[in-house]
């Protein structure tokens, strides 16, 4: 079969089911008894198995299998859950992962997993002499299986002298209507007494929605060897393994546990509902995004007209279109905006995987993932992220022993925070560690020739937070694989700027620290202020202006030689934006217009010749051939036809 | 056998292998881009795109002249950088024999100070100084 056309489609459905392994494997490891979680697991695996044999990936198959099998014993609860277990399985995700990285290149999954396998049998072997031991421990776990529902149920028919069994029924391999024998089984149960619940549903069952074995919950005034006589009576049933469900207090207990497993189950849902889209390259949408964009400038063009118009009709239409123009704007939009929730699922098992390889316990807290960004900015914003986590795992939290010595919980916390405000998106990556060390920092600078004596003395703590994003600049005293190799903080900030963005940071001495990003909703269509500076027009990204004020020229004082002005009680630097452009200014006047720029929490003043006003525009890059040009974001095209640059506010000052 | 477009710089003839060339424009209005070398003329708007725009007079230190009805932007796209450069003619497109087009003696004096020029070709009894393309795309990148 000619499988290359489906290559792509089988990549990308990979990708999401490694990703959801992932993803419910941290939740099995804090969770390690739900069994809904196991399910969820299973079903990828086998997924995924399906779709590499099909494929015709051996290795993937057969490191899926592997893993399908020790799932199973999961399932089947021979096998408990350990942290090493579950290293084992992480690194097989690794592998995967790897595997269709190779795919994808080369078009074939060569991987040493002969290791991995034979770590995935030693899992297994160990277990199976467990499992005799465990027997009561099994009767335990299926007892919290049982919903309240059925609670009720049992506990009448105890009452009233009925039994309660889970029957585990193992069907043959070979078997080749499995729906037709599941479906005798039933029957036989129905005549011995009532069946009320089975895994996987009966419809399920019906439609040979199951692997090889399934299990059901049977009302019965039978005896356990009675049912099991009957059941072994049919053909290519290979076990069957029935206990008694007998109903103790821990149940009671269980039940908080239930509502947890509950609520895990929604998110299961809601998980599973935003998988279900269709799947659109992006080259298609930006297509679209371009075409909406050439419309915007043409409505752009005949709003410039319609000034001149007279014509009411012809007024009532434009207005029309830009009605039309303005949802199409907005609804183009929304496909191209994903959750940020596809870049923040990596970092659970990042935290994971560096917590245990630094003996910090820390635990990662994630708010806000359903909101949506730009997919241009989700690709990028990744990287960044990954930088600040590992930053605060590897400099922020402290180790335990040092966390108690504080007075702090043992365990360190990182909160990872995505909301809206405005126009812009905001990421914030906080933990409760140690915080920044100035003194260190300033040692640090001083030590590296970026200080003056006089400055190390003087600086402010704002000032020696800038430091921090300087390239070149590491306070950790030893190297370490996770970080401290001094390409941290500039590369992040560089790469957040380059998306119109903005970094803070919020320090305190053992309390802890908070980066702040700040990033712009989309990049492609901003609201924009356009200005003239001399003859030529400039436009403001309008998320970047703060106000806009009148000023005087005996406002204007110096300051060891710079120009400033005083706003709101803040001097703050004045630029001529026409000395900065290279224009000659046509204003000679007293006053003079100033558009408060800013950047974080500074603020800048930006002299303009004359406002001309808001306007919508579609941001065009200068292209690679002018990428050194620093003061200008881009260029757009105006109603007209001409070109306007678009000033780069966070290159001003 | 090559084709290359004939562009004219004065009385020189250089010239533009044609599959570099995206199209030929007549001049339109440049929008000045603050900052750029001074080689930069600005940027235009070609059917809604930007696209930088260089003066290769200045680039080859000749003497700028004015632009007239004849001056035209050639648009030559190299890989994914796309540029105009503004000659002062280009309305004409040879064929060259390969064995007619001679690499230059890079240490010759005669052609130092043009280092934007690869190649040379003939064609009859004209002489056409083929540009390094991807020497003048890049020349950006290699400045700064």
């Amino acid at each position: 079969m000619d499988t290359n056309q489906y290559l792509e489609i089988f990549l990308e459905e990979s990708e999401e089911h490694i990703e959801n392994l992932n993803e419910n494997l941290l939740q099995l490891e804090k969770n390690p008894e739900d069994s809904h979680i196991v399910d969820e697991i299973f079903r990828s695996a086998h997924t995924l198995k399906g779709m590499a044999a099909t494929m015709g990936f051996e290795n993937m198959t057969k490191l899926t299998h592997k893993m399908e099998d020790v799932f199973q014993e999961i399932r089947n609860n021979s096998l408990k859950v350990s942290s090493n277990l579950m290293d084992v399985l992480f690194k097989c995700m690794d592998a995967l992962s790897s595997m269709i990285g190779k795919i994808s290149q080369s078009g074939n999954d060569a991987y040493d997993i002969e290791n991995l396998i034979r770590l995935l049998e030693n899992s297994n072997s160990n277990e199976e002499i467990a499992v005799t031991n465990n027997s009561e421990e099994s009767k335990v776990y299926v007892n919290k299986q049982v919903n309240l529902y059925e609670r009720d149920i049992i506990e009448k028919a105890a009452s009233q002298g009925y039994k309660t069994y889970s029957i585990e029924v193992i069907i043959d391999k070979n078997c080749v209507m499995k729906s037709a024998r599941a479906f005798i089984v039933f029957n036989t149960l129905d005549n011995l007494g009532d069946i009320i619940d089975s895994t996987p549903s009966v419809e399920d069952i019906e439609d040979e929605k199951f692997d090889d074995r399934f299990t059901v919950h049977l009302i019965s005034k039978q005896d356990k060897d009675v049912i099991k006589a009957k059941l072994t009576a049919i053909s290519e049933i290979n076990e069957i393994n029935i206990e008694e469900i007998l109903y103790s207090k821990e149940i009671k207990d269980s039940k908080n546990f239930e509502n947890a497993a509950n609520i895990n189950n929604d998110d299961q849902i809601k998980h599973n509902k935003t998988n279900k889209s269709v799947r659109v390259d992006i080259e298609r949408l930006d297509n679209l995004m371009n075409l909406v964009s050439e419309l915007i400038i043409i409505k752009t063009r005949l709003e410039g007209l319609e000034s001149n118009e007279k014509n009411p009709d012809t007024i009532a239409t434009i207005e029309y279109l830009e009605r039309i123009t303005t949802n199409l704007h907005d609804a183009v939009m929304k496909v191209r905006m994903v959750p940020v929730e596809r870049v923040f699922n990596r970092f659970p098992r990042m935290v994971r995987d560096l917590s245990r390889e630094l003996n910090k316990k820390i635990t990662l807290n994630m708010f806000g993932q359903d909101t949506e960004v730009d997919r241009t900015v989700i690709d990028e914003i990744g990287d960044p992220l990954v930088h600040l986590i590992r930053n605060s795992i590897d400099h922020g939290i402290e180790t335990p022993e040092l966390r108690m010595r504080k007075g702090k919980p043992e365990t360190g916390t990182i909160n990872l925070k995505a909301y809206h405000e405005g126009n812009n998106v905001i990421i914030e990556v906080s933990d409760d560690g140690s915080g920044i060390n100035f003194e260190k920092v300033k040692n640090k600078a001083y030590e590296k020739g970026m200080l003056s004596d006089e400055e190390v003395n003087e600086l402010s703590n704002e000032k020696l937070v800038k430091l921090l994003f300087e390239p070149g600049f590491s306070t950790s005293d030893k190297i370490s694989d996770i970080s401290g190799r001094g390409v941290g903080l500039d590369v992040v900030k560089n790469k957040i700027e380059s998306l119109n963005g903005s970094i803070e940071v919020k320090t305190e001495v053992d309390k802890g620290t908070k980066f702040v990003i700040k990033l712009p909703l989309t990049l492609a269509i901003i609201q924009a202020l356009l200005v003239m500076v001399g003859n030529e027009k400039y436009a403001f990204p309008l998320n970047s202006i703060s106000e806009i004020v009148n000023k005087n020229k005996s406002e204007v004082h110096l300051v060891q030689g710079k120009e400033v002005v005083m706003y709101r009680g803040k001097v703050i630097p004045l630029i001529r934006l026409h000395n900065v452009l290279d224009v000659e200014s046509n204003e000679d006047n007293d006053e003079f217009i100033c558009v408060i720029i800013k950047k974080g929490d500074n603020l800048a003043a930006c002299s303009v010749d004359e406002l001309i006003g808001q306007q919508e525009i579609v941001i065009k890059p200068l292209g690679k051939y002018l990428s050194n040009v620093k003061v200008i974001a881009g260029a757009t095209i105006l109603g007209d036809g001409q070109v306007a640059l678009i000033i780069d506010s966070n290159n001003l000052f | 056998m090559s084709m290359f477009v004939v562009t004219k710089l004065g009385s020189e003839e250089y010239g533009i292998e044609i599959d570099k060339v995206q199209s030929i424009e007549k001049i339109t209005k440049i929008t000045r881009v603050p900052k750029a070398p001074s080689f930069v003329k600005g940027v235009i708007n070609l059917r809604g795109e930007i696209i930088p725009v260089i003066s290769i007079r200045m680039l080859l230190k000749l003497d700028e002249v004015d632009f007239d009805d004849d001056t035209r932007i050639v648009i030559i796209k190299n890989n994914d950088i796309v540029i105009g450069i503004i000659v002062d003619n280009a309305n004409e497109v040879v064929e060259i024999n390969d064995e007619s087009v001679d690499s230059i003696d890079v240490n010759s004096n005669l052609y130092k100070k043009e280092s934007f020029i690869g190649r040379i070709g003939k064609v009859e009894n004209r002489i056409l100084m083929l540009f390094d393309i991807d020497k003048l795309t890049t020349q950006q990148e290699v400045k700064i």
